[in-house]
C-alpha cells in the first residue's frame, strides 16, 4: 500500500527565494515491512537495554513524538501519518562510548518512507552510524532523521549509504537542541539519480550547538539539491555547516546553507562553508546566507564552485603521476575535509 | 647518462617574451650554478624545463639525452627523469607525503606498483639522512610544513625518485644554517654519473657546501656569463652591476 500526501498542501521548504524543484520528488508511503530490515551489533542493544533505553521499530500513529519538530511543515505532516523506521531512546545520564552501528537494506520496489527518531536524554552522549544500503532494481527512498537532543546531550549522526542502481530520493534531518545540547549530522548520500534534501538544527538553549557536514559525488546526469540550515534561538550558541560535492559531467548540484541568528541570540558564533568542485561541465552552485537578527555574533561564510586548482595539478604532474591519477588524488583530497568525519 | 642541452631558447609568459635565446649545456654528472638578479627569468628558465603549461616556448629546443622533449607534457618529462624542486611547493593536505611519493615512484615504474616494504624501508632511510622526523610520512604533502620543511621535503622527493636531471629553484631561500647542511648533504650524495643538476641561487652560501662545476649569469631572458665556481665569489664581492 502506498500512500501519497497532497503534495500541493505543503510545499517543500523554501528560503530567500532559493527554490529547489520538488515536483519530483514526493513524500512516499510505503508500508509493507518486506521492503527494509535492518541489523545492529546485539551487544549495542543489550548496553542501551541495561541503561534504560531501547532500538525497536516504529509502529502506528505517532501521536506526540512528532511535537518537538515544528520548525518544518513537512516534519509535521509526515508525523501525522504512520510511520515505518527505527526509534532510539537513550535515558538521562547515560554514556554509550561505543559507536551504534545500523545497517539497513532496503529491497524495496516500490518508493519507501523510512524515519529515524532519536531521543537523547539529559547529558547523553550517542555516536551513531547508520549505513544504508539500496538493494532493488530502482530505489525511491525518502528519509527523515529527527533527534531530540536534552540539556547536556551530545549526538553525533552519520549517515552512508550505497546503491548499485539508480536511486531517487528524499532527505529531511530536523534535530532539536536544548541547554548545552550538540548535534554533529555528517551526511555522505549516495546519489546517483536525484537528491533533495533539507537539513535543519534548532539551537533552542543556551550554550547549545550544531554541525552540518555534507558530502556526496554527482555523477552524470545526477541531480541534487541540498538546504542546511542552523537556527540560533538562544546566546552562546555555535554552528558550522560544511556542504563539499564534486561534480562529474551533465550533473547539477545547489547547495544553500543558512546560518540563521534570531534576536536575543548574542554571542553566537556561525559559520559555513560551500565547496563545489566541478569536472567536465558540471554545473554547481552554492548559495551561503547568513540572516541575523543580533548584533553580538561572530558569523561568516565561504563558497566556491571552481575546477582543480592547476598549481596543484602541475606540482602531482611534475613528480611523474599521470593526470588520471593526479586528478583522483585532487578529487580525495577536496572531499577529504568531510570524509574525514564519516570516519 | 644525464645530459641536457638547451639550445635557442625563446619563452612568453603571459603574451611577455621572458626568455629570450637561452643557450645552456649540462653534461653527464655536473651540477651548474644559475644566478641573476631578480626577475631575469630564472625561474621561468626552470618552470619550461620542467614543462609548465603556463609558459610557452616560441623557438628553441630541450633535449635530455639524445631525446628531444620539447613537446612533452609535464608528466612525461617527469618520467623521462627531469625534476623541479619548486621555489614555492604546493600543499595537497588529503594525499601523505609517502603515499604521495610511493604514487610517484608507481608512475615511473609504467604505473605498476613498486613493492611497499623495501620503498617504507628506503623513505625511512632517506628521512633520517635529512633529519625529517618520522611522523612527516604519514602527513599530508607538505601540508602546513614551514618553508624550510617544505624545502627539505623536495629534497626527500628527489632522493627517492633519483630523477636523471634535478632543477633545485631557490632550494636555499628560507633555510636555517642547519637545514641548509642538510640540503646540502642530500644534493652531494646524488652527486655522479647519472645525475647533474641546476641549482638557482642568490647565495654564495650553498655553493660553500655543494661547489658548482659551472656557474653561469642571467639577465634579462639571456645567459650573459658562465664561468668557474670562482664567478659566484666574485659576484659576491661585486654584484651584477659590474658585468655589462
Ligand atoms: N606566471 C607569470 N605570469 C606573469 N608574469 C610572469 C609569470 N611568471 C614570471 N613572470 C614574469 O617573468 C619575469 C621573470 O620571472 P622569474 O620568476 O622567471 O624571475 P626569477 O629570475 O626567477 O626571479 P627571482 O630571483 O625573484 O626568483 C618577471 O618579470 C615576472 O614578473
Ligand atoms: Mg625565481
Amino acid at each position: 500500500m502506498v500512500k501519497k500526501w497532497n503534495n500541493s498542501q505543503v510545499q517543500f521548504p523554501s528560503y530567500l527565494g532559493f527554490n529547489y524543484d520538488s515536483e519530483k520528488f514526493v513524500w512516499q508511503f510505503s508500508q509493507s515491512n518486506q521492503s527494509w530490515s535492518w541489523k545492529i551489533n546485539e551487544q549495542m542493544v543489550d548496553k542501551i537495554n541495561a541503561a534504560g533505553g531501547y532500538v525497536r521499530e516504529l509502529e502506528g500513529e505517532m501521536g506526540d513524538k512528532g511535537k518537538p519538530f515544528k520548525t518544518n511543515g513537512w516534519t509535521q505532516n509526515h508525523f501525522r501519518t504512520e510511520l515505518m523506521g527505527l526509534e532510539i531512546l537513550i535515558p538521562d545520564n547515560t554514556e554509550i562510548d561505543e559507536q551504534l552501528e545500523i545497517n539497513i537494506d532496503l529491497c524495496a520496489t516500490k518508493p519507501i518512507a523510512l524515519t529515524i527518531l532519536i531521543h537523547l536524554g539529559e547529558n547523553s552522549h550517542l555516536n551513531f552510524k547508520n549505513k544504508i544500503h539500496f538493494n532493488g532494481k530502482f530505489s525511491n527512498l525518502s528519509l527523515c532523521v529527527n533527534g531530540a537532543l536534552a540539556t547536556g546531550s551530545g549526538l553525533d549522526y552519520t549517515l552512508v549509504e550505497d546503491s548499485p542502481n539508480l536511486v531517487k530520493q528524499t532527505l529531511i534531518g530536523d534535530i532539536q537542541c536544548q541547554r548545552d545540547a550538540h548535534c554533529n549530522l555528517n551526511l555522505f548520500p549516495e546519489v546517483h539519480g536525484d537528491l533533495l534534501g533539507d537539513l535543519r538544527i534548532y539551537l533552542a538553549k543556551t550554550g547549545s550547538g550544531g554541525e552540518i557536514n555534507f558530502g556526496c559525488y554527482g555523477q552524470p546526469n545526477d541531480w541534487v539539491g541540498v538546504q542546511g540550515m542552523i537556527e540560533h534561538d538562544a546566546p552562546d550558541t555555535f554552528s558550522r555547516i560544511n556542504m563539499r560535492s564534486v561534480l562529474y559531467k551533465n550533473s547539477k548540484v545547489n547547495f544553500t546553507s543558512i546560518g540563521k541568528i534570531n534576536h536575543g541570540a548574542h554571542g553566537a558564533n556561525a559559520d559555513q562553508e560551500s565547496r563545489i568542485m566541478t569536472i567536465e561541465e558540471a554545473k554547481g552552485s552554492v548559495n551561503p546566507a547568513l540572516i541575523i537578527d543580533e548584533n553580538d555574533v561572530k558569523a561568516g561564510h565561504a563558497a566556491s564552485v571552481s575546477q582543480y586548482d592547476e598549481d596543484e595539478l602541475y606540482y602531482l604532474l611534475s613528480r611523474g603521476l599521470s593526470t588520471v591519477v593526479a586528478k583522483q588524488i585532487l578529487i580525495d583530497n577536496f572531499m577529504n575535509p568531510i570524509l574525514k568525519k564519516m570516519n | 647518462m644525464a645530459k641536457l642541452v638547451i639550445k635557442n631558447l625563446r619563452v612568453a609568459v603571459a603574451g611577455d617574451l621572458i626568455l629570450n635565446g637561452v643557450d645552456l649545456e649540462i653534461n653527464d654528472g655536473e651540477i651548474h650554478a644559475l644566478m641573476g638578479p631578480n626577475g631575469t627569468g630564472k625561474s621561468t628558465l626552470s618552470e619550461t624545463i620542467m614543462g609548465n603549461p603556463r609558459y610557452q616556448i616560441c623557438d628553441g629546443q630541450i633535449i635530455l639525452n639524445d631525446m628531444d622533449i620539447t613537446e612533452l607534457m609535464v608528466d612525461e618529462r617527469a618520467r623521462a627523469g627531469i625534476f623541479l624542486a619548486m621555489q614555492y611547493p604546493t600543499e595537497v593536505a588529503g594525499i601523505s607525503n609517502a603515499d604521495f611519493i610511493h604514487a610517484a615512484l608507481n608512475a615511473q615504474n609504467d604505473g605498476k606498483s613498486v613493492p611497499v616494504l623495501p620503498f617504507l624501508k628506503e623513505l625511512e632511510e632517506k628521512m633520517s639522512f635529512l633529519e625529517i622526523a618520522e611522523d612527516y610520512a604519514d602527513r599530508g604533502l607538505n601540508a602546513d610544513f614551514s618553508g624550510g620543511e617544505k624545502k627539505r621535503n623536495e629534497i626527500l622527493q628527489m632522493m627517492m625518485l633519483k630523477p636523471k636531471l634535478a632543477i633545485l629553484d631557490e632550494i636555499d631561500s628560507g633555510l636555517d644554517i642547519d637545514a641548509l647542511k642538510i640540503v646540502a648533504k642530500g644534493i652531494n650524495a646524488m652527486r655522479g654519473r647519472n645525475f647533474s643538476c641546476l641549482m638557482v641561487t642568490h647565495y654564495q652560501r650553498l655553493l660553500n657546501y655543494v661547489i658548482p662545476d659551472v656557474v653561469h649569469v642571467m639577465m634579462d631572458g639571456k645567459i650573459i656569463k658562465t664561468g668557474g665556481a670562482e664567478l659566484a665569489k666574485q659576484l659576491e664581492k661585486t654584484g651584477y652591476g659590474n658585468l655589462n
